[in-house]
């Protein structure tokens, strides 16, 4: 039986059905607003794998070209690797999902939202999160809290809920939100630098259309949902537990309450696994992980309560004390810009490149083609947290934390016209203990201003962390990566001193106030203004001049008339242009013209040949020209790159010439004035007009011969 | 899970005596509706007098409760809404489903 179901939500309608399409899929739901349309399917195991310790949830979005009338690009013409958007989005798809899943339960579960029709305007990711909810809630699976999500943006002090592309282009920011009824789960976007209240205001308007998005999941699951699979009952632990916690309690209080580095507290906590491992494995074989696990407990408790009763954190700081924070520049003799930025155990070796037109990124999905001239690239090799590992390509985690880090500066860049290169930023995590992305933030701001690009403002990041047990709150700035482990939300701010441009949040729990909210925010605020502090003992503003390694642009206009002279046929003008001259040019559809050398010499060159294709001829001008042709009746001669004209027999000399072949020859040089153009614009030559006149009496002379 | 039910001619009251209406005991809660609805023929009455917090779980079961009177082309009533409670129905706009007195 086919159940549909529509609410209208900001004015566009949205249907959930389900019951028509993948039947044989745990949970099925089809998805659409407009001429948007979502398959979201989830299926799961039946039991989870033997020994199986954490919740292994995929969700993958992917945007199917013909879902917008496209045909993909490339040799194999279909959907392959996920693209970057592709992954960005099934991030914010999986963040608010699984932490709704109810603890312990370890089945495989994949959730695979595909876009079927696209109308190009809207991104459909929030409607595919939304329509994930839903599958699931009509599922077996146990997940029984519905979560929603939006996107909302503000032109001219008004709120647009899920904005068109073009929306989001011209608003203050571009702002996704996830929750259920009930709470905020998720929050993460880009602003063009406002201000805390900002956010909550457009997190409380966004707010009040999840709640009736999920309240609308309800109810359409309360018509077709599957009744729930039975969960399996709890094993009792309560024995092993008391024991291990009799054994080690005492030690992990105080390991956790000393400080140490983070090196030295694996290794404490290893001798302690490893002592309560020794004392009960022969009662309790085989039971190590679950020996770990309550270990594990043990010390989330005592963290907790630490932090929560005397503002202590485990590496002695109090709540908002950052770590010690070095910077440098300049460190790469011949990358066009770099810098290390080192906080506490967090380092980030960070290089920019400036490019020309031709290194922009080609972006194709469902909407237009674009190019993105600004990118940057978050590398987290093993080495940074001392392990041993594979180095596959860059993983969701890593594409992920780049685009954070990425939105954080684009809107703070120089404009195209006024610089006009390809910029791309490496982060190299060499060391990390906790917020990283942030850390690439800082190095961005500063291998740019190393770099030369006109950066607006400096930018800096902060990662942020909260504890809530019942009414106590305590807030963390620049978190370690054990405090992100034991926290209840954390949150990534970046922004200028002015305000916020990108921002990353992650709740775990429900209940978390929006004055909660607000307070953290501004302590992140305090957090970002003290780091931005320390960078400018470092560089303020950007360098004078760029890198002499880095190209050099130069730009020029010609008439777009003139446009296709400057490429040729089949470009061949342009490539002869960038042959002859070493330098690599663009023109773009208004005659823009940038060329792109190292070396001026070659610039000028090339800057010359284009001047000259495009330079209109003028009547009485000189001319250097080339004999092109010859016939019986004059030469031809090039006197602009491509114009050739017509140098008559009779204006070759003062003499009579018998044969054009007895005074030029192909490819000479002759100087030639430009006596006029006729009706269909062929050029009229001189040569004889430039010649000194000869005397009189030098001709009867020859006459006499 | 505690709860009493009145069985009067004309309605049958059911009266949830927890404090929460969450997922705690949402299941539990589910199965009870069930079989009660099925065997009665009246006025199906909540007295949600004692809860005062409710989450996603609780509407949920809410609504399963109103489907069933629904197929019996009857109406849910829910009496002694909790301000809380009747504030989370009213942003999740479910008020409308139900009829709240």
């Amino acid at each position: 039986m086919t159940i549909t179901k529509s609410i209208e939500i900001g004015g566009r309608k949205l249907t959930l059905e389900s019951g028509k399409l993948a039947k044989q899929a745990n949970g099925a739901v089809w998805i659409s607003v407009d001429d948007n349309y979502v398959l979201c399917t989830v299926t799961a195991a039946d039991t989870a794998k033997p020994g199986q310790d954490f919740f292994p949830l995929t969700v993958d979005y992917r945007e199917k070209t013909a879902s917008a009338g496209k045909i993909p690009g490339g040799f194999f013409k279909r959907e392959g690797r996920p693209t970057e958007k592709e992954i960005l989005s099934s991030r914010l798809i999986d963040r608010p999902i699984r932490p709704m899943f109810p603890e312990g339960f370890f089945n495989e579960v994949q959730l695979l939202c595909s876009v079927y029709s696209s109308d190009g305007e809207y991104d459909a990711d929030v409607i595919a999160a939304t329509g994930g909810s839903a599958a699931l809630l009509i599922s077996d699976i146990p997940f029984d809290t519905p979560i929603s999500e939006v996107r909302v943006t503000r032109i001219n002090g008004e709120f647009i809920l899920n904005p068109t592309h073009r929306q989001i282009e011209e608003g203050d920011f571009d702002i996704t939100i996830a929750g259920t009824v009930d709470s905020i789960m998720m929050v993460e976007g880009e602003a063009k630098e406002i201000s805390e209240s900002e956010i909550i205001e457009a997190i409380k308007f966004g707010h009040k259309f999840i709640a009736q998005l999920c309240g609308f999941q309800l109810e359409f699951a309360a018509e077709c949902g599957k009744a729930k699979r039975e969960l399996l009952p709890e094993e009792d632990d309560s024995e092993i537990t008391a024991e291990v916690t009799a054994l080690c309690a005492e030690d992990i209080k105080t390991v956790t309450h000393t400080i140490l580095t983070k090196e030295e507290r694996s290794f404490k906590n290893r001798e302690i696994f490893d002592k309560a491992v020794n004392a009960l494995i022969e009662k309790y074989p085989e039971q190590e992980k679950k020996i770990g696990n309550i270990i594990h407990d043990i010390q989330y408790d005592i963290l907790r309560a630490m932090v929560l009763d005397g503002s202590k954190r485990l590496d002695g700081r109090g709540l908002k004390d950052i770590r010690n924070i070095t910077c440098e520049v300049g460190i790469l003799p011949r990358t066009h810009g770099s810098a290390l930025f080192t906080r506490g155990q967090t380092q980030s070796l960070t290089t920019v490149t400036l490019g020309t037109k031709r290194d922009e990124q080609m972006i194709e999905g469902l909407k237009e083609m674009t190019t993105k001239r600004f990118m940057l690239h978050y590398n987290f090799p093993p080495f940074s947290t001392g392990e041993v590992g594979g180095r596959p390509g860059p993983g969701r985690r890593e594409i992920g934390h780049g685009n954070l880090a990425e939105r954080a500066l684009k809107n703070l860049l120089p404009g195209e016209e006024e610089f006009p290169y390809s910029i791309r930023i490496v982060s190299d995590i060499l060391e990390s203990n906790g917020s990283s992305s942030m850390a690439t933030v800082c190095a961005g701001s500063l291998a740019l201003m190393d770099a030369g690009v006109k950066l607006k403002k400096p930018v800096a990041g902060i990662a942020m962390g909260l504890i809530k047990e019942n009414d106590k709150v305590a807030i963390l700035s620049d978190i370690l990566g054990d405090e992100d482990h034991f926290g209840d939300m954390d949150f990534k701010v970046a922004g200028t001193a002015d305000g916020i441009t990108a921002i990353q949040m992650d709740i775990k729990i429900r209940g978390i106030s929006f004055e909660v909210m607000e307070r953290a925010l501004e302590q992140a605020k305090e957090g970002r203004l003290h780091i931005l502090n320390v960078m400018s003992g470092t560089l303020t503003t950007a360098r004078e001049s760029i890198s002499r390694y880095a190209p050099h642009l130069y730009s020029m206009t010609v008439p777009r008339e003139m446009i296709g002279a400057v490429i040729g046929p089949g470009g061949k003008t342009i490539r002869s242009i960038i042959a002859e001259s070493g330098a690599e040019i663009d023109i773009d559809d208004e005659g823009k013209v940038t060329i792109a050398a190292v070396d001026h010499t070659q610039a000028e060159i090339a800057r010359k040949m284009i001047a000259g294709l495009t330079e209109v001829p003028e009547i009485g001008k000189i001319y250097d020209g080339t004999v092109k042709g010859i016939k019986d009746f004059g030469a031809f001669v090039e006197i602009l790159p491509g114009k050739e004209g017509l140098l008559h027999i009779s204006e070759i000399d003062n003499k009579r010439v018998l044969k054009v072949e007895d005074v030029l020859k192909f490819g000479q040089k002759v100087q030639v004035k430009l006596l006029g153009i006729d009706d269909s614009g062929k050029l009229k030559l001189s040569r004889k007009i430039l010649l000194p006149k000869e005397s009189a009496p030098a001709k009867p002379k020859e006459n006499a011969k | 899970m505690k709860f009493e039910i009145d069985k009067q001619e004309d309605k049958t009251i059911f009266k949830l005596e927890a404090k929460s209406l969450d997922q705690s005991i949402a299941a539990q809660l589910k199965t009870e509706l069930v079989f009660l609805q099925k065997e009665i023929t009246n006025q199906f009455i909540i007295d949600l007098k004692d809860v005062t917090k409710c989450d996603s779980s609780g509407l949920s079961v809410l609504l399963f409760s109103e489907r069933i009177e629904r197929d019996k082309n009857r109406k849910l009533m829910l009496i002694n809404v909790n301000k809380n409670v009747e504030e989370l129905m009213k942003i999740a706009r479910l008020d409308r489903v139900f009829e709240i007195k």
